[in-house]
C-alpha cells in the first residue's frame, strides 16, 4: 500500500555546507491493513519519516509511493487530493488544535473544507465519530479544546483524522504526553478504530513496549538509519541488531526481582550534523570491529521477515 | 530522634489558590526516611508527587501556597526556619535535581562556575580549590574531558550531559539527602540507564538518603528500597519496593502496574485500563479518592475516607477498605 524508496532528508543548519542527516536513505514498505512501528531515540528520524511520507517535510530524494502513485511529482492540489486518504496524528494533543473553536467545529472542518455533504449530514458523522472516540458531542459543540484533558485531546485528534475516511494513519508519538492509565485507554481505542475502520497504521514512538504491543511488524531507527525491522515479537524475543538488544536491556522492568541489566555506558548518540563513517552505531557497538568503521552495512533479510543492517548480527 | 528517621514529615498539607478555588495538592502526607535510604514516590501527573518534593525543600511561592504540617530533617524543624535559615540547608544538606536539564541551569553561565558556585558560598572553599573538586566531580558523573567542558555553556551540551551537570551541581556540597524529581523523565531510554545507575553508585559512596519522584514503576522498581503510591494529594499504598511488587495491596497500585505495556506480552494484548480521570483537587469527592474509578469500590468508600494501614506485614500501608488479596473481599477477585 505503501512504499518508501531510498528515502533522504537533511536540513541545512545555516551554516554554509553543514547538514542535518535527518533521514539517510530508508526503504520500507507498509501493507494494506497492518501496523508498522517505528522506534528510536531522539534524533533518529523517526518523525522526519513520519513527516516526509505526509511530504509535510520536503525530501531530499528518494520516493514515497502511495497506492501505486508517486506523491513526488504530485501538484499541490493532487496532493491535497491524496491526503484525504492518509492523516496525521501529533505528540501534542493540546497544541495541535486550534484554541479558539469549538471542538465540534474543529472535527467538522475536514469535512467542511472538502464539502462532503450538507451541514446537517457533516454533523451527524461529527458527532457519531466523537462518541465513538468517547468525546460527548454535546459537551463538545460547547467547549475549547483546554476545557478537555489531555487524554481527550487525543481523542479529539484520532476523531478529527477519521472525518475523511482515510486508509493510512500516521500516529507520531501520539501517547507520549499521556499518563500511563490514559495512555492505556487511548492504544486500546486506536486498536478497536483500527479494526472496524480497516485502517493501516504507522505508529511512531520512542517506547518500546508501546510499539511493540500495538504493531505487527517494527522498524528500529538510530541516527536516520533502520538497522532492524521484524516482526514485533521477534524483535523482543531475537534482536538481532546490538542496538534493538541496547535499548531493550534499557527500558526498566517494573519488577524489583529482575537483575538489571548492566547496560554498557557507551555514551550517547552522535550528532547527526556529523555522523559516523560505516555503521552508524559503530561508537557504542560493544561489538565494532574495523569493518564496522568502514562499510556500511545494508538492510538484508537475515530470517523470514527479519531484516538488520549489522556486519556482525547476534544469535 | 531515633537514626532510623533521618526525615520525618508528618501531616503535611500544600494548598494553592487559584483562579477556581483552593487546590488540595498534597493532602495529609505522613513518612520517614532513614539515613542512605532510597525512597520512590510514584504517582502519576497531579498525584501531588512533585508538590511534595518542593514542600520538603520548602521551594514553593510563598503568597499561593498554604503549608501545614511538620517536616524533620536530622533533628530540626524546617517547616520551622524562615528562607534565610533554609538557605543554609539547601545545596548543602538537601539538593534537589529537576526534571528538566534544559532549563534548569543558568544558560548564560559557564558550566563551571554553575558547579563551583555554592560549594564557594557554603563551604567557603577557594576558587581554586573548588575547581579542583568540580573537576573530580564532573569526571565521577561521566562528563568526558572535564577540563575542557569545564568554560562551556549549557546550550553546548546535549541532554543527557546537562542532567549530568545537574547531579555534579547537586552533589557539590555532599548532601546527606537528594530529592530527584523525574530526574530521567526528559531524557532518552540508554541515557536514562546511565543516569539511573550513577545516582545508584553516587548514593551508594556516599551513604546519601535519596526521594525519587517518578511517574514510571519500572524506574522504581529497580533503582529504590521503599516506595510510596500517591493519588489525588494522598499516600494510597507504602512498602518496601520487594513487597509491594510482590503483593500489591491498593487497587489503584495494581491498576496502574497493570496498565503499563509489558514487553513480554505477545503484541495486540488489550492493555488494563483504569476508567475516567483523576480527581478534581478543588472539589475533591468524599471518602476514597479512587473510588470513582475503582472496580471495586463500594458506598463505605464514596463516604468514609480509608486511612494509612498496615496488616500484618508492618512496613507495608495502604489507605483501602477492601484490599487486594483478602479472601472473602471485593477486591479479592483482581489478586
Amino acid at each position: 500500500m505503501l512504499e518508501v524508496k531510498n528515502l533522504v532528508v537533511e536540513f541545512s543548519t545555516g551554516n554554509r555546507g553543514e547538514k542535518v542527516h535527518a533521514v539517510s536513505d530508508i526503504s520500507f514498505t507498509v501493507n494494506e491493513g497492518e501496523t508498522l512501528g517505528v522506534v528510536g531515540e531522539s534524533g533518529c528520524g523517526k518523525s522526519t519519516t513520519g513527516r516526509a511520507i505526509m511530504q509535510l517535510v520536503k525530501s531530499t530524494s528518494g520516493d514515497v509511493v502511495f497506492d501505486g502513485v508517486s506523491l513526488d511529482g504530485l501538484s499541490g492540489s493532487e496532493l491535497r487530493e491524496v491526503r484525504t486518504q492518509m492523516q496525521m496524528i501529533f505528540q501534542d494533543p493540546i497544541s495541535s488544535l486550534n484554541p479558539r473553536r469549538s471542538v465540534r467545529d474543529i472535527v467538522a472542518e475536514p469535512l467542511l473544507i472538502w464539502k462532503r455533504g450538507t451541514a446537517e449530514e457533516v454533523y451527524a458523522k461529527v458527532d457519531r465519530t466523537l462518541e465513538l472516540v468517547g468525546i460527548d458531542p454535546q459537551r463538545a459543540a460547547e467547549s475549547k479544546p483546554h476545557q478537555f484533558s489531555g487524554g481527550q485531546c487525543q481523542r479529539i485528534s484520532i476523531a478529527r483524522a477519521l472525518m475523511l475516511d482515510p486508509r493510512l494513519l500516521i500516529c507520531d508519538e501520539p501517547v507520549s504526553a499521556l499518563d500511563v492509565s490514559v495512555q492505556a485507554q487511548v492504544l486500546n481505542l486506536l486498536e478497536s478504530l483500527k479494526k472496524q475502520f480497516k485502517l493501516t497504521l504507522i505508529f511512531i514512538a520512542h517506547d518500546l513496549a508501546v510499539v511493540k504491543n500495538i504493531s505487527d511488524r517494527v522498524a528500529v531507527m538510530y541516527l536516520g538509519r533502520i538497522c532492524e525491522l521484524a516482526p514485533s515479537d521477534a524483535i523482543y524475543s531475537q534482536p538481532k541488531h546490538p542496538y534493538t538488544k541496547l535499548l531493550i536491556d534499557s527500558i526498566p522492568v517494573a519488577d524489583p526481582t529482575v537483575e538489571t541489566h548492566t547496560v554498557e555506558t557507551l555514551g550517547e548518540p552522535p550528532s547527526p550534523i556529523d555522523p559516523p563513517t560505516g555503521c552508524r552505531f559503530h561508537p557504542r557497538c560493544p561489538n565494532a570491529t574495523d569493518i564496522c568503521r568502514s562499510e556500511q552495512p545494508q538492510l538484508a533479510e537475515t530470517s523470514l521477515g527479519h531484516l538488520v543492517a549489522c556486519h556482525h548480527p547476534l544469535g | 530522634m531515633s537514626r532510623e528517621e533521618f526525615l520525618r514529615i508528618e501531616d503535611l498539607h500544600t494548598s494553592f489558590k487559584t483562579g477556581r478555588g483552593i487546590v488540595r495538592a498534597v493532602d495529609g502526607v505522613s513518612l520517614s526516611l532513614a539515613r542512605g535510604e532510597s525512597l520512590g514516590i510514584v504517582g502519576e501527573s497531579g498525584s501531588g508527587k512533585t508538590v511534595l518534593a518542593r514542600s520538603i525543600m520548602g521551594l514553593l511561592p510563598p503568597r499561593a501556597t498554604t503549608r501545614t504540617g511538620k517536616i524533620f530533617f536530622n533533628g530540626e524543624e524546617l517547616t520551622a526556619m524562615d528562607s534565610e535559615r533554609l538557605r543554609d540547608y539547601w545545596g548543602a544538606q538537601i539538593a534537589m535535581v529537576f526534571q528538566d536539564p534544559m532549563t534548569a541551569l543558568n544558560p548564560v553561565m559557564k558550566i563551571g562556575r554553575q558547579v563551583t558556585e555554592h560549594m564557594i558560598h557554603h563551604m567557603k572553599v577557594d576558587p581554586d580549590n573548588a575547581k579542583q573538586i568540580a573537576l573530580k566531580l564532573l569526571t565521577d558523573v561521566g562528563i568526558p574531558e572535564p577540563a575542557k567542558r569545564f568554560d562551556d555553556y549549557p546550550h553546548q551540551m546535549s541532554g543527557g550531559m546537562r542532567q549530568r551537570i545537574m547531579i555534579a551541581i547537586a552533589l557539590a556540597c555532599g548532601p546527606s539527602l537528594l530529592l530527584a524529581d523525574e530526574p530521567t523523565t526528559a531524557l532518552d531510554v540508554t541515557v536514562q540507564a546511565q543516569i539511573l545507575r550513577l545516582l545508584a553508585v553516587q548514593r551508594a559512596e556516599r551513604n546519601m538518603s535519596m526521594i525519587l519522584v517518578t511517574h514510571d514503576l519500572g524506574v522504581v522498581a529497580s533503582n529504590t528500597d521503599r516506595v510510596a503510591v500517591m493519588y489525588g494529594g494522598r499516600i494510597m499504598e507504602t512498602a518496601k519496593t520487594s513487597s509491594l511488587f510482590a503483593n500489591m495491596r491498593h487497587p489503584y497500585t495494581k491498576a496502574l502496574f497493570d496498565s503499563i505495556p509489558n514487553l513480554k506480552n505477545p503484541s495486540h494484548t488489550e492493555l488494563t485500563v483504569i476508567p475516567g480521570r483523576p480527581p478534581d483537587l478543588v472539589n475533591p469527592p468524599p471518602g476514597c479518592k479512587f473510588a470513582a474509578r475503582c472496580d471495586y469500590a463500594t458506598d463505605q468508600c464514596r463516604s468514609e475516607e480509608p486511612i494509612l494501614e498496615t496488616d500484618g506485614d508492618s512496613e507495608h500501608s495502604f489507605a483501602c477498605w477492601h484490599p487486594v488479596g483478602i479472601r472473602g473481599k471485593a477486591g479479592a477477585t483482581h489478586a
